[in-house]
């Protein structure tokens, strides 16, 4: 039993007959002799096995159809088993010159496929180099010399003459002859092989040989039996199986035909897979805003639509539904440009799609044109926002954004703001597109034919920014703004929200120019500045008139010397200040060159409104010292019970400080301060404004001299009034004093009290003069004493009749009276004087003649050393 | 014959790799103790022979394939014949080593299953000077697929009844797992009944 031989290994485990076969397992003979048997697939195949060791035998496979065992029969072991089978079968393409040792069904690898013949051809049967053949022997002539022949070697009429003519005219003789040799070995050897392979074969051959015998045993029989016929009657079997096996033939060539519609379908299919699915694909990437894919999937479609296969219905139906989609996104995004205008990147975007899109229209322009129209109806809507809106509401209806910041802000205010930044976000992306619309950087071919058309969009945008600001800030009147009409014009508070509108509109100007747009469209806007600056230069002058006029509020009458000019109020100072602050000021704001824009100071228009604007407000300093005055009466008044007391303070050098000391003396402060102002300040702040770099303002200084000039002498006139008034007034009361009647008197014993009154009067006023300016004192006193002369003149020309004691008096009066303010005595008052003695009778040979009143003069002289060195010395000092 | 031998459990058991990485040499060696030294491609060669697993008999069979890509068409078949796959690259050929990613692909797509039983063996490992597959690159590998790693050489037969031993161990798990309950009873009727007969 454990000697059976047993097959475990089968290289290779399959193959067509007469493959070589390595056979693998134990005891499987101990020579070739022990191997008695050898069956593959039940086939013997004993003859061609070879033992090379008790574990392998190589064999060569017979006509093994099926699989089977392999079963080695030894001597020694018996008959053995295997455990691997071996699967034989039929090599489906045996070539005619291919030898087998088996049955080949020839009417598969003969029959309907032809060999093809050149295969054979290039096979030179004499083995000769067919090198330097080149010359080719003319097939004419061979068809000529061997009219029946042929130089096919398969051929029946093969001539070997033409044979060699053809292929070897060239060669030599030696060559030749080996060629034959060489073809003389070969055929033997053919032979040879021949009988080799039967030999190797002889089982098969004689199988059969066998099988033919036994064939032909059956046909003889059959032939006995059935006659010659039985021929017909195969013709005729083989006839009917024809049809059938044409039927059948006919029914799978269907199948397969169906098989390959289906197949062909389904490639179809799946090829255009996606082209099914597109609308719907398409449709979510819309939803989902992913147009590139949306974009790519639609070219994709396109391109394929654009082949000859996709020419059905089914595809035209398809397209359809793709056309429709893409002309939906077309829609999207053409709505998507025309509804806000996105980031000029993403514009960008959605051009290039439309672009690829292939939509009818150009949609750079369409863009070019939304955005116009975006950037003009947001302004006018800002515009119509803010103007209809009025100071109630207006804090409610600005953006929650910016509430705490625009609450404090009037409505214009915000309005300018906002659409400032209206322009200057949307206008540059406006700009830009349209720059690189017709530089060619946009996927869409620039039409350049609109190169005009939106110029005059861009101007008309920019113009429409200058009328709104325009309406908006100025006065109604300066721009014609039929269209756009400001509901509520500008309040007073509004002029100091001008700086800050004009800050914004400067930076818009600014950004603007970054752009780089053409001259018109900056002229624009530089004119909207410069109107705007115009306009705020006057307001500002005016601001600053108003500031002065006001600053009589700010008046502490605390007093300082000043040099000549005596004690002054630090009032013209903070005029100077006022005016010089407020220059500078305007200077920054206005007058300095900024960025291409034009300088306000070469218009003379300007310059004159300037000038006239400046005049103003210097001037309004005369007004305000004006109103001082006014004031000053009513603070008088209410001080008048103290008056009496409130004798003018000596100075004590430093400030005398408090509320208006005295009317008087504030009006000799003002007057001081006129002075001061016209000779000091009024020339500094010229210097300091032609050194800002103002224009020529002298006729502004000019000006403010003159109404100061003015104040002056009302301020002079109420003042020397005020002096008079007291003094001129006790005359006639004194005069007349203890019924004093001129022609009843008594001789005289001296000067009458109220000359003596008047003087002293008049002393005090000098007093107060010298006090504050003694550079007063003349021009006061002699007002004063005119005043008091035209008195004295009055009140004698009206006493009816002197006596001589009377007269004696009178004359004694005068005299006394010219004589203490002789110093003063000028033009008129010499005449009044003058005309007062030629009122008493006999006063000229009384003043010449009586010693007596000499002698009371002089009297009267010694007793009044004092006043009269008062009066004189301060007259003397001043001249 | 046949009926007096138990029919022991067969696993059958699949050699595949790159043309020359020595499945055939590994299976001879397996087979016969013998190492072939000339070269001849292998179409496909069956062995079956018993062998004695843990202790029980079982028999195994082998399906020598053709490495080279001239029969890949007819792989398919061969491979869902299979039950346990040996999966063989040469150390010293970076492109077997690559081939195996696809040969694993193929098998897996054949046999629809992520855990046929399956070992990636490095062969040649006696020709270490000519080593281009570093053992790090291989186990890297078969740890992403799941699969033991295990270096032969069929010249020295160095783990060579490992690989094969261990990969039936591994069918016969499977096996266990899957028949479940309804085969192991089975199975042991038979052999019950067999045996009484042979007693």
């Amino acid at each position: 039993m454990s000697g059976a031989p047993l097959v475990t290994g089968m290289s290779p485990k399959e193959g067509p007959p007469g493959t070589k076969v390595t056979i693998r397992g134990e005891r499987l003979g101990k020579s070739q002799s022990d191997l008695i048997g050898l069956d593959i697939c039940g086939v013997n195949c004993l003859l061609t096995s070879e033992w090379v060791s008790p574990n392998k035998i190589l064999a060569r496979t017979l006509l093994c159809k099926t699989k089977g065992d392999i079963v080695v029969i030894t001597r020694s072991g018996g008959v053995g088993a295997s455990t691997v089978q071996f699967r034989g079968y039929l090599e489906a393409s045996v070539g005619p010159t291919k030898e087998s040792p088996v049955w080949v069904d020839e009417t598969v690898s003969v029959g309907p496929r032809p060999l093809s013949m050149t295969a054979y051809q290039q096979e030179d049967p004499l083995q000769i180099s067919v090198e330097g053949n080149d010359k080719k022997f003319p097939v004419e002539e061979l068809l000529e010399l061997f009219p029946e022949g042929s130089g096919n070697l398969r051929s029946e009429n093969f001539v070997p003459a033409w044979f060699l003519l053809e292929n070897h005219h060239a060669t030599s003789f030696d060559d030749l002859k080996l060629g034959l040799n060489f073809l003389g070995r070969k055929v033997g050897s053919q032979t040879e092989g021949k009988l080799s392979f039967l030999k190797e074969n002889i089982s098969s051959v004689i199988d059969q040989l066998d099988a033919l015998i036994a064939l032909k045993e059956k046909c003889d029989k059959y032939r006995t039996k059935h006659g010659s016929s039985f021929v017909a009657q195969i013709d005729d079997a083989i006839g009917v199986s024809e049809r059938e096996a044409g039927k059948l033939f006919q029914g799978v060539l269907a199948k397969k035909d169906r098989a390959d519609m289906t197949r062909n379908a389904l490639n179809g299919y799946q090829r255009f897979k996606f082209l099914f699915s597109l609308p719907g694909t398409m449709e979510k990437s819309i939803q989902k805003e992913e147009f590139d894919q949306a974009i790519n999937d639609y070219s994709r479609a396109k391109a394929l639509f654009e082949q000859p296969e996709t020419d059905k219905p089914i595809f035209r139906k398809f397209q359809k539904e793709v056309e429709t989609r893409a002309y939906k996104l077309r829609e999207t995004l053409r709505n998507k440009l025309v509804e806000k205008p996105p980031k000029i990147e993403e514009q960008r975007a959605i051009l290039d799609y439309l672009m690829t899109l292939q939509c009818d229209y150009d949609p750079a322009w369409v863009c070019l044109a939304c955005h116009f129209e975006f950037l003009t109806n947001s302004m006018k809507n800002c515009f119509q926002q803010f103007s209809s809106m009025d100071s109630q509401n207006a804090n409610t209806a600005k953006t929650p954004s910016k509430q705490d910041h625009q609450n404090a802000l009037p409505n214009q205010v915000v309005f300018v703001e906002n659409l400032c930044e209206l322009f200057s976000t949307y206008f540059p992306d406006f700009w830009h597109l349209s720059q690189d619309y017709f530089g060619g950087k946009l996927p869409v071919k620039p039409n350049l034919s609109k190169q005009a058309e939106m110029k005059k969009m861009m101007i008309s945008t920019v113009q429409l920014f200058g009328t709104l600001v325009t309406s908006c800030l100025l006065p109604s009147g300066s721009a014609n703004t039929d269209e756009f009409e400001w509901q509520e014009k500008a309040s007073e508070s509004m002029s100091e929200w001008l700086q800050h509108c004009l800050g914004f509109i400067k930076d818009t100007y600014t950004d603007f120019l970054s752009l780089d747009p053409p001259k018109e469209m900056i002229e624009i806007l530089r004119n909207l500045l410069f109107q705007i600056r115009c306009y705020s230069l006057e307001i500002m002058l005016h601001q600053l008139s108003t500031e002065v006029a006001d600053l009589y509020k700010q008046e502490t009458w605390s007093s300082e010397p000043m040099g000549d000019h005596g004690f002054v109020t630090p009032l013209p100072a903070k005029f100077e200040t006022v005016i010089i602050n407020a220059s500078k000021v305007i200077k920054e704001t206005l007058l300095q060159k900024y960025n291409e824009e034009r300088p306000l100071l070469n218009n003379e228009e300007v310059k004159n409104r300037m000038r006239e604007g400046m005049g103003n407000a210097l001037s309004a300093f005369a007004d305000s010292l004006e109103l001082l005055i006014s004031q000053n009466r009513g603070v008088s008044q209410f001080h008048s019970s103290q008056k009496s007391s409130m004798t003018l303070p000596l100075k004590d050098g430093g400030l005398r400080s408090g509320l208006p000391t005295s009317q008087t003396a504030s009006l000799l402060l003002i007057l001081n301060n006129c002075s001061y102002t016209k000779v000091v300040i009024l020339p500094q702040i010229y210097k300091a404004l032609v050194k800002l770099g103002y224009p020529d303002m002298s006729e502004a200084v000019e000006k403010a001299r003159i109404a100061i000039n003015g104040v002056e002498n009302l301020t002079f006139a109420k003042y020397t009034e005020m002096k008079y008034e007291p003094v001129v007034g006790q005359i006639e009361q004194s005069m007349n004093a203890g019924r004093f009647d001129w022609e009843k008197c008594g001789e005289p014993v001296g000067v009458r009290p109220y000359i003596t009154k008047t003087i002293l009067g008049m002393i005090e006023v000098i007093a107060e003069v010298t006090a504050v300016s003694e550079k007063l004192v003349t021009t006061v006193m002699t007002q004063v004493i005119e005043s008091v002369c035209e008195e004295l003149t009055r009140l004698f020309s009206c006493i009816a009749k002197f006596s001589e004691n009377g007269a004696m008096q009178a004359t004694l009066d005068m005299a006394a009276f010219q004589d203490a303010v002789s110093g003063f005595l000028v033009g008129n008052s010499i005449n009044l004087v003058n005309e007062t003695f030629s009122l008493i009778p006999r006063s000229k040979e009384m003043l010449r003649s009586s010693r007596r009143i000499q002698h009371l003069l002089d009297e009267h002289r010694s007793k009044t050393k004092m006043q009269y060195q008062c009066l004189i010395s301060s007259n003397t000092t001043k001249l | 014959m046949s009926p007096k031998t138990t029919t022991p459990s067969l696993h059958k058991v699949i050699m595949v790799g790159s043309g020359g990485v020595g499945k055939s040499a590994l299976t001879l060696q397996f087979m016969y103790d013998e190492f072939v030294e000339d070269y001849e491609p292998t179409k496909a060669d069956s062995y079956r022979k018993k062998v004695v697993l843990d202790g029980e008999e079982v028999q195994i069979d082998i399906l020598d394939t053709a490495g080279q890509e001239d029969y890949a068409a007819i792989r398919d078949n061969y491979f869902r014949s299979g039950e346990g796959f040996l999966c063989v690259f040469s150390i010293t050929e970076s492109d077997s080593f690559q081939a195996t990613q696809e040969f694993r692909e193929q098998i897996l797509r054949v046999k629809g299953d992520q855990s046929v039983p399956f070992v990636l063996v490095g062969n040649k490992s006696d020709l270490e000077d000519r080593r281009k597959v570093s053992k790090e690159d291989a186990e890297n590998r078969a740890a992403e697929w799941g699969v033991p790693y295990v270096e032969t050489s069929a010249k020295t037969r160095t783990n060579v009844d490992k690989v094969f031993f261990d990969l039936m161990r591994e069918i016969r798990v499977r096996k266990d797992v899957e028949g479940g309950d309804k085969d192991a009873p089975n199975k042991h009727k038979k052999r019950k009944k067999l045996k009484c007969s042979i007693l």
